[in-house]
């Protein structure tokens, strides 16, 4: 365990898009720039690296882009630190860390948080039962593995993401043998791509990796139920009437599945930037809380600036443009100079990219409603085991958001702090109570914000003395 | 192919793919990664990206996120019944 106290003008939380594409542009301003990302390779979700070089995905302009914005990063004198997560922040900042089981704690004077997305789950009957996953991680067991999910797999959900997994299995050489969507087709999704002609090259690829993954392909459908005695052995699917509720006389059960992969879209990484009172908002269409940012990718605690998801769901190209636009505002905001033109014209294509993004999000809105069709028995928080019974006991005996549900069932308190059940849980609460999901709050940082050895802790927090002595 | 290195999950040895996760090989070799703490029901890979935590397992006497964490030649694992 070696500690490492260390000192730059601007720390980007984050590898992915928004994360390197803010490291690159306040490291050309002189700035002294450290990069710090979870993953053993930069690059994030959405450039996530094959093991090897080759391989069906070596050439896709996702991996060669993300190698291509790396090599720079280093090229400029980026640092990275790979294998990193930060488990706690202060104003001003410090921030402490654990790279896999050494201690970190690194002073900067500007902050970029560009920590991406993670599922936004919903539960559903028997969604705990080992092979059923979420569609990410489906897509990154066989991108970062080459690794199958399983033999016979179904994908479900909602959304265009749905639609980029479906073309990784396809890329793979992998059989898919369903794909859910649960919307139907809409003539609005034409005239939106016809309104953007890149993207409508990006769409057709997509649908030709479905085809390739052989998937029969159902929408307006749902996978109401995950069977199996241990283990996923098989699904129910069900069509969905005109008001989006499952058909059940008109469900049947497909045998022999080993791999449910099941996505609805993607929340926001607020931990840290509401550690360090920024202000967020609520934004269905975004992916729920966001962080709040100005036209200068500003939050409203100076210094700290926010890209990519964490200001909103919205895809890789927004992510870029934000990230560019506040590693530039960061550097600035260290004394370093920066050029306005430029600024001007991110902001521009930066609004452009947010348009088309938004009418996506209207295509696939969010199915919070199906958290009704749970049954008192489900699961809702994985980490503690609080079910759907345990959280209306909690509403009955007089609980009334999603902190007082927690004080009372202990949901939200496990090891993930509720990033996986926290946005389930505000809609059953406030279903009952008649109230909006928003009213209900969302799970407040704590110390530590990620599960961290006692002693990584210990020794990161004792670094902040020495930092100050410099 | 690269040359492949050896991980042994609770003594019994698998043969992985260098720069591949953990959660691969144990999702592949044995499906469930962990039980549930009130209920103790099976367990398996579910977020795939260090955010939920089901794959938590014993690497060399440190709890380590599967999904997270590179095979490494010689690597020991402990995974709960």
């Amino acid at each position: 365990m070696t500690a490492a106290a260390l000192r730059c003008d601007v720390m980007v939380l984050g590898a992915g898009p928004a994360g390197m594409a803010a490291a690159a542009a306040a490291r050309e301003t002189g700035a002294e720039v450290i990069c710090v990302d979870l993953f053993a390779t930069p690059g994030g979700q959405y450039h996530m690296q094959p093991p090897a070089p080759g391989g069906p995905f070596g050439a896709t302009s996702q991996v060669v882009e993300g190698r291509a914005a790396e090599a720079r990063c280093r090229d400029l004198g980026v640092r990275f630190l790979e294998q990193t997560e930060v488990f706690w922040a202060e104003p001003g900042f410090t921030l402490f860390a654990n790279q896999a089981g050494s201690p970190v704690a690194i002073r900067s004077d500007a902050v970029v948080v560009a920590s991406g997305a993670m599922e936004r789950a919903i539960p559903f009957k028997g969604w705990t039962l080992p092979g059923v996953m979420t569609a990410g991680g489906a897509q990154r067991l066989i991108k970062a593995s080459n690794a199958a999910p399983g033999r016979n797999v179904v994908l479900a959900g909602s959304g265009p993401f749905l639609l980029a997994v479906a073309n990784t299995f396809g890329t793979a050489g992998l059989k898919l043998d369903f794909y859910v969507e649960m919307r139907r087709p809409r003539l609005s999704a034409l005239s939106l791509l016809a309104r953007n002609p890149g993207r409508l090259a990006e769409a057709s690829k997509l649908l030709l990796g479905l085809r390739r993954s052989g998937a029969r392909v159902l929408t307006g459908h749902q996978v109401v139920e995950a069977l199996g005695d241990g283990r996923l052995e098989a699904v129910r699917i069900a069509p969905l009437d005109a008001a989006g509720r499952p058909r059940m006389q008109h469900s049947y059960t497909v045998e022999n599945i080993d791999a449910l992969c099941v996505g609805y879209g993607f929340r926001p990484v607020i931990d840290v930037t509401s550690l360090l009172h920024a202000a967020h908002h609520f934004d269905d269409a975004l992916g729920g809380w966001v962080c709040s940012v100005d036209e200068t990718q500003a939050t409203t605690v100076p210094g700290l600036f926010a890209a990519g998801e964490t200001t909103g769901i919205g895809g890789a190209v927004p992510a870029r443009l934000g990230g560019r636009l506040a590693g530039l505002h960061a550097a600035g905001f260290t004394g370093r100079r920066v050029g306005e033109g430029e600024l001007v014209a991110l902001r521009r294509q930066l609004q452009g990219a947010c348009t088309f993004a938004a009418g996506l999000a209207r295509l696939f809105p969010f199915p919070g409603h199906l958290v009704e069709q749970l049954g008192e028995d489900e699961t809702v928080c994985r980490c503690e085991d609080v079910k759907i019974s345990d959280i209306g006991e909690a509403i009955r005996d007089g609980a009334v958001d999603a902190f007082s549900v927690k004080m009372w069932t202990r949901a939200g308190m496990g090891p993930c702090q509720g990033r996986i059940c926290g946005t389930a849980l505000s809609e059953i609460i406030a279903r009952r109570l008649g109230r909006k999901s928003w009213d209900m709050g969302y799970n407040r940082p704590h110390m530590p914000l990620r599960p961290v050895p006692l002693a990584v802790a210990e020794a990161a927090l004792g670094l902040k003395a020495e930092l100050e002595e410099g | 192919m690269s040359a492949q290195v050896t991980v042994r999950i609770n003594g019994e040895a698998f043969a992985a793919e260098p720069g591949t996760s953990l959660a691969s090989l144990i999702h592949s070799a044995r499906g469930a990664f962990r039980r549930s703490p009130r209920l103790a029901e099976p367990r398996g890979l579910f977020c795939g990206m260090g955010v939920c935590f089901e794959c938590l397992v014993t690497v060399d006497g440190q709890p380590a996120r599967a999904c997270i964490t590179p095979v490494r030649e010689g690597m020991s694992v402990e995974v709960q019944p």
